[in-house]
């Protein structure tokens, strides 16, 4: 196997970040046990280090790697830079969090390095093996940081939910990318379609429905998503904010690189499915939403509606609607967990309950203006970045002419101002004294959130800004 | 924004122009009078509450504009937006007050609904007519017209522009809305906000009008507002509720306006728009200042104001005369011409006699309710005019301070009023050239053609003019019997807000529906995917199809015909051993039998491979296989008895949950069995990947054995990875095992101080029997014990060979590390925890895997140094010259697999310890 420079460069923000890991894990080491937040600085360095070296990628032209296994595109190298940054920002958020909670622990950092270096290594995958690996490397770490809180009993059930059913899952994916296989004779996304006498062979069919059934599951679209609201209530809030944002970003980017980068010449035979996918997913997660008390939870069926309105653009076969979608959605939704991290006793027990919300508006005006304008995000208002991310992918979808998807989103969309809107109203307008103890101020975790917010109007207001960014899309290097 | 496709755009034509002036207007007159209003008001709440509402005002003033004057789709919806935002923010303003919060909240809900169906409507309207500019879409009507889409967009325009503008059935929301303070009422809920929707509906009907279900739908929701707005009315108690109705039932007349496809029809749209707005403003106004007067808004305290409050009067005189549509007042002039707008002939005649018969009484109870403002505020008794079943509160405490020293309003606060009635007076008798141009203009842009408008108040006695007579009589026998008339309608409850709170607890419902499914059980979630996955294979995947292919039935044919050999029948007992293995697992009751049963069909799986054949996979199949039975076995032992005995209790009593997973399994059995027939069935006879490797694998990478060849070298990369999979797993195993422990062992130390010398004694007595003993302390005996020292050195010598000639023959380093990590696990079952931590000291894991990835690193680097380039193979021992063994090669693969090997031991001794350790050490 010979390898050169240029295909160092390909995955170099993965290759940076798992050797920034594994240096962690030494570094650790050497870091006594009541100064672990400095292995949390050193992990959020070397995650801006990462961000800094994808950035400076951006520009570099498209082209393959490691015999193919990898490909380098500028909106990979995007994704890398989105996803190294919630990294980061995630970071900002654990400090007092973790702290107040006792887990402020080395492997925290360590895991959740280790986790973004699988999800760079996804946005890059041009061959089914590397994607399972990015996969799998990424979801490992998460289902032990689901679990770190041990022993909550709630923190133990989430993991053990969310490992049970992504082990089930990675089957499916297994199992699909074998059945590819077996009827392509090889695993690159770009000519498994293209190999003689198989594009209407029911076993890629199949096996890339499957490969579907698994990717689906990571990013929570119906009906794959029933582990979602469970795991995301009882794991650590950091860590949930983490996997409704980064994880999802990366479940996303996998799902691009199989159908909007590979697979070339079989956009009739997925859409109809994603399509399907799509409205279930924003129907079911949009109706569930409505019946939640508890944020935390709510919030879980609101990644799950955003999932939807993400697939509609993958269904438009619109990566760049989807990439800048995501984006949105990630600020957005860090903007809102870095409130929640924020309420709760100094015993470390959390407020959730909505109620615990109640006067949050008067009390501490600038957390609850971060919190209003995550929900007017979320909804989709302008100026805020979810109007216009809604715009590209309802757009996207007109433009193919799935209008009834649109059309779906956009009243699904109306219904999700309801349950958005009662957070406004309970955090702002209700009498309220309920409100939780609020602990100690923390520096980082405002930094988060000014910078989750930051990148909601800025984005909102200047999208051009992003999308010179996202470059022009997955391109399959067959054209 | 370029890359929108869409630009920040503004563009002035005469509609905009009206709608500028009403809104730039009646705003500074409405600041100046909230300055009034909110003066000697609380004086607690000064200063920077004041502030606030200003703030709020001022910004909606500018969402207005910006509304009215975009000329892009996307600003215009910006715009739109924001209008909704900040009168959710001056609704809502009192937000001490219940009825605040709820009133902000339904209108924030409704309109900013509304809003997101408006902008699909206008996306769809903009992909259509490629772009986003509002002039090129109302230019591009005939193809907009055209389009299937047509009924899709115009509903979607018109709800927005419904939920906007409180038509039925949305209007429910304006009224709740009255909760604002009143400059923002005034300002927002009459002269502004609320026709933004009329605004965009007849800025867009150059683009979607003149059909028949625009004349339809406009007309049939404009004309029940304009009733129901009318009727409701009636009924209120609240002066400012009263308003707001009236209000919707206005917004209605020019709803339906917008909906008659004549010239004429807009004329009598753009003179109503400007007649409500200054009429309607100046009443709110009055309204407001009435209520500061006296600290009541409730209809059945006021009375009689006049003499208190005679300047007020006469203001409020005016401009009812105006809502009454009375000469000489420009709100008679409206109502003229909405009247011979009606008049018009239209395709259906049935719309000539209904409309104008609906207007006339519409205009009749307008009259009655402007009389019901005016007169029976400021003339008539308290209480006058109402029946028995409108109960009088008693009189609040509020208003019984206020009542004494009610005085007229200061000149500041009337002067607002005071300009807009008399500009409702003074339009219609200079008729001033500039306001008949102003008024044409809009008109004319909105049709597209040019409409003509006088402001002349008689003609000639007309059909419209008797029809105006007959609403005027109607109206005042309305007034002098309204006691009776609202006796009727108390009885008559004609609610929307019934129907909102139905709607929403049905969402609940569903929603609670939606979530049963979500019971918190893994079992529930894994069959629900597995339905899922069933369905798309069968749907999706073409299962029919593939079932009818005739490969299958060759296939079989063949088969039949195939001669038996004793590979077969080895093959044949391997298959039904594993089948048979798997199904007793599922069936028996008792944990570990199932577990041993699950195992010996994992080897069962390693014998056919071995006979495919393919050694090399088969030896990993049957050590992976050992290795996890011994595992579970182990960590089996860590459950405690009695849960284990509940585990197999429940499995006694099968469930009808059990039957349906019964099923389910079986269905998901026969699909992976026709896919594997299917698979094996079309496979070519004469295979395309593996003369590839044959040919390849010595030449390129210096390895007979294709599998090695392909684990280190073909596929290198992806075993780099996975080697950072296998060292997170272990970082997570230990990170959840390990620390849990320590953290349960120091809870465990400072817990209890008395109980600590039995513990001592405890402990102490554990350790020693554990010293001499096995897993759980069992004893075993000396053979066994033989068996397992001698088994360690067994397994390195093993591990060694498989590594160093592994490149060319079977074996690998990960079979090599699997290989003694059971020796280590041997030691762990046969000498118990202590001693087997004492005499294997030397494994750690943490340097096992540590040293794994630097030895990876490290060889991958390497090659460099021998200016090849990074990740290539490199046979080092060549290079050196070194004196090796025949096949004995010191190669970047060998350093390889000795890196696989200690990062797989590295992690199976992770987890054999942790699991390995006896329990009393925990808790």
């Amino acid at each position: 196997m010979m390898i050169n420079s240029t295909d160092v460069v390909a995955v170099l923000p993965f290759i940076s970040v798992a050797l920034g890991s594994v240096g962690l894990l030494i570094a650790d080491l050497l870091i006594p046990a009541e100064r672990r937040h400095v292995t949390a600085w050193l992990a959020a360095a070397l995650l801006l280090t990462a961000a800094v070296i994808a950035l400076s990628l951006l520009g570099s032209p498209t082209f393959e790697a490691f015999g193919g296994m990898v490909i380098s595109d500028p909106t990979a190298f995007f994704l890398d830079t989105l996803i190294c940054t919630i990294g980061l920002v995630t970071i900002l958020l654990t400090l007092r969090y973790n702290q107040v909670r006792g887990i402020l622990r080395g492997e925290f950092y360590i895991l959740l390095a280790l986790s973004i270096s699988g999800m760079t290594l996804v946005t890059h995958a041009n061959n089914l093996l590397i994607l399972l690996l990015g996969i799998e490397l990424l979801s490992i770490p998460l289902y032990v940081l689901c679990g770190i809180a041990r022993p909550r009993l709630e923190s133990e059930e989430s993991a053990l939910k969310y490992f049970l059913t992504g082990a089930f899952a990675s089957g499916f994916l297994v199992y699909g990318i074998a059945l590819t296989y077996g009827a392509s004779g090889t695993l690159s996304l770009q000519t498994a379609p293209a190999a003689p006498n198989v594009s209407g062979d029911p076993l890629l069919l199949i096996g890339i429905g499957l490969i579907l059934v698994g990717l689906g599951f990571k990013v929570a679209a119906v009906p794959f998503h029933l582990w979602a609201p469970d795991t995301y209530e009882g794991a650590p809030t950091t860590v949930t904010a983490f996997m409704a944002t980064a994880t999802k970003v990366a479940g996303f980017a996998a799902l691009l690189r199989v159908l909007h980068g590979g697979l070339p010449g079989m956009e009739s035979t997925w859409q109809p499915l994603v399509a399907i996918i799509a409205a279930a997913t924003m129907i079911v997660g949009n109706l569930a939403a409505l019946a939640q008390q508890n944020l935390k939870r709510m919030l879980a069926y609101s990644s799950i509606a955003h999932a939807g309105y993400a697939l509609v653009g993958v269904a438009a076969h619109d990566t760049t609607s989807v990439v800048f979608y995501l984006t949105g959605y990630a600020f957005t939704t860090l903007a809102a967990f870095a409130v929640i991290t924020a309420i709760g006793s100094s015993e470390g027990e959390e407020m959730q309950f909505l109620e615990a919300y109640s006067g949050l508006g008067r009390q501490k005006p600038l957390l609850g203006a971060v919190l209003a304008i995550a929900m007017f995000s979320l909804i989709g208002i302008p100026p805020t970045v979810g109007f216009i991310g809604k715009y590209f992918v309802f757009q996207a979808a007109v433009a193919k002419g799935l209008v009834w998807l649109a059309v779906l989103g956009v009243l699904t969309s109306a219904m999700a101002a309801y349950y958005y809107l009662r957070v406004v109203m309970v955090a702002f307008i209700r009498e309220g004294s309920a409100a939780a103890p609020l602990p100690t101020p923390s520096a980082p975790r405002n930094l988060a959130a000014a910078i989750s917010v930051a990148a909601v109007f800025v984005l909102g207001v200047v999208p051009a800004l992003l999308l010179s960014m996202i470059g022009n899309g997955m391109l399959s290097t067959t054209p | 924004m370029p890359s929108l496709g869409a630009e920040f755009a503004l563009a002035l034509d005469g509609l905009s122009l009206l709608f500028g002036l009403i809104i730039t207007g009646i705003g500074t007159l409405i600041t100046i009078y909230a300055g009034y209003y909110f003066a000697p008001h609380e004086p607690t709440e000064r200063g920077e509450a004041e502030g606030r509402f200003f703030l709020y005002l001022l910004l909606f003033m500018t969402a207005m504009l910006g509304t009215v004057l975009a000329a892009d789709v996307i600003t215009l919806f910006v715009f739109w937006e924001m209008t909704s935002i900040t009168s959710f923010l001056l609704i809502a303003y009192k937000t001490s007050h219940a009825a605040s919060r709820e009133g902000a909240f339904k209108a924030l809900f409704i309109t900013g609904a509304g809003g997101i169906a408006l902008l699909a409507g206008l996306l769809l309207a903009s992909a259509l007519s490629d772009s986003t500019d509002l002039s090129k879409i109302v230019h591009n009507g005939d193809a907009l017209r055209a389009s299937e889409w047509y009924h899709v967009m115009l509903l979607l325009i018109a709800f927005g522009a419904f939920t906007k503008s409180a038509q039925f059935p949305f209007h429910f929301w304006l009224p709740a809305a009255m909760s604002a303070p009143t400059p923002a009422s005034a300002f927002l809920h009459s002269a502004t906000m609320v026709k933004a929707g009329v605004y965009l509906l007849a800025r867009l009907y150059p683009a979607f009008g003149s059909t028949a279900t625009w004349f339809w739908m406009l007309s049939l929701i404009g004309m029940s507002t304009m009733l129901i707005g009318a009727v409701i009315g009636l009924r209120q108690t609240d002066l400012k509720a009263l308003l707001a109705y009236s209000t919707i039932s206005q917004l209605g007349a020019l709803t339906m306006l917008t909906g008659q496809n004549t010239p004429i029809a807009f004329k009598a749209l753009v003179i109503g728009i400007l007649a409500h707005a200054l009429y309607k403003g100046a009443l709110f106004m009055i309204a407001g200042g009435v209520d500061h007067a006296t600290g009541t808004r409730d209809l059945r305290q006021l009375g009689k104001l006049w003499r208190a409050m005679p300047l007020t009067f006469a203001v409020a005189a005016v401009a009812g005369l105006s809502m009454a549509g009375l000469p000489p007042l420009l709100g008679f002039l409206a109502k003229e011409s909405l009247l011979t707008s009606l008049l018009e002939p239209t395709d259906a005649t049935i719309t000539q006699l209904v409309q104008p018969a609906a207007s006339v009484l519409a205009g009749a109870l307008m009259l009655t309710q402007a009389a019901i403002v005016s007169i029976d505020t400021f003339v008539t008794p308290p209480g006058a005019g109402f029946p028995a079943c409108f109960n009088r509160p008693s009189t609040s405490k509020n208003h019984s301070q206020h009542k004494h020293h009610v005085h007229d309003l200061p000149l500041g606060m009337l002067l607002s009023p005071i300009i807009l009635g008399a500009l409702s007076l003074v339009i219609t008798t200079l008729q001033p050239e500039v306001v008949a141009t102003l008024l044409a203009q809009a008109a004319s842009t909105t049709y597209g053609n040019k409409v003509k408008v006088s402001l002349e108040l008689f003609h000639e006695i007309n059909l419209p003019l008797v029809l105006s007579g007959v609403a005027i009589g109607v109206g005042a026998g309305l007034f002098a019997w309204r006691s009776q008339a609202r006796a009727v309608l108390h009885h008559l409850m004609l609610s929307m807000d019934t129907l909102y709170n139905a709607i929403l607890d049905a969402l609940d419902v569903a929603a609670q529906r939606v979530t049963q499914l979500q019971n918190g059980r893994v079992r529930r979630y894994l069959f629900v995917m597995l339905v899922a996955m069933l369905v798309l294979v069968v749907a999706f995947g073409e299962l029919p199809r593939l079932l009818s292919n005739h490969i299958l039935t060759e296939s079989l044919a063949t088969a039949l015909q195939g001669q038996i050999t004793p590979t077969e029948v080895l093959r044949a007992s391997a298959m039904t051993l594993a089948v048979a293995a798997s199904l007793v697992s599922v069936i028996i009751r008792r944990d570990l039998l199932a577990i041993l049963a699950f195992a010996s069909s994992g080897l069962a799986v390693a014998v056919l491979i071995a006979l495919e054949p393919s050694p090399d996979v088969a030896l990993v199949q049957a050590i992976v296989d050992i290795l996890s039975m011994v595992i579970l076995v182990l960590a089996l032992s860590r459950i405690p008895q009695h849960q284990r005995r509940q585990a197999e209790a429940l499995n006694k009593h099968p469930s009808i949950s059990n039957r349906y997973s019964a099923l389910l399994a079986m269905g998901v059995s026969l699909v992976v069995f026709l896919l594997s027939w299917y698979a094996l069935a079309s496979r070519p006879r004469i295979s395309v990947v593996t003369p590839f490797y044959e040919r390849n694998a010595k030449p390129l990478t210096g390895s007979a054995d294709i599998v090695g060849a392909i684990v280190v070298d073909f596929r290198g990369f992806d075993t780099l990875i996975e080697i950072c999979v296998f060292g997170t797993a272990g970082v997570g195993v230990m990170t959840l095992l390990r620390l849990a422990m320590k953290k349960a062992e120091a809870s465990r130390l400072t817990d209890s101080g008395e109980s600590e010398n039995n513990d001592l004694e405890e402990r102490s007595r554990l350790t020693l029997s554990n010293k001499l003993s096995g897993i759980d302390g069992l004893r075993t005996s000396p053979f066994v014990r033989m068996v397992a020292r001698a088994a360690m050195p067994l397994s390195l010598m093993l591990a060694f060979v498989q590594m160093v000639y592994g490149h060319d023959q079977p074996g690998d380093g990960f079979t090599a590390g699997v290989t003694v990590s059971l020796a280590v696990g041997l030691w762990y079952v046969v000498f118990g925890y202590e001693r087997t931590k004492q005499q294997l000291a030397a494994f750690k894991p943490p340097l096992l895997i540590g040293i794994g990835v630097l030895i990876v690193l490290l060889s991958s680097t390497s090659p460099i140094l021998f200016g090849q380039p990074f990740f290539s193979p490199y046979n080092f021992g060549e290079a050196l010259h070194l004196p090796l063994p025949h096949g004995f090669d010191l190669t970047t693969s060998l350093l390889f697999e000795l890196a696989i090997c200690l990062v797989v031991l590295g992690s199976a001794i992770f987890i054999l310890d942790t699991l390995g350790r006896p329990s009393h050490m925990e808790e």
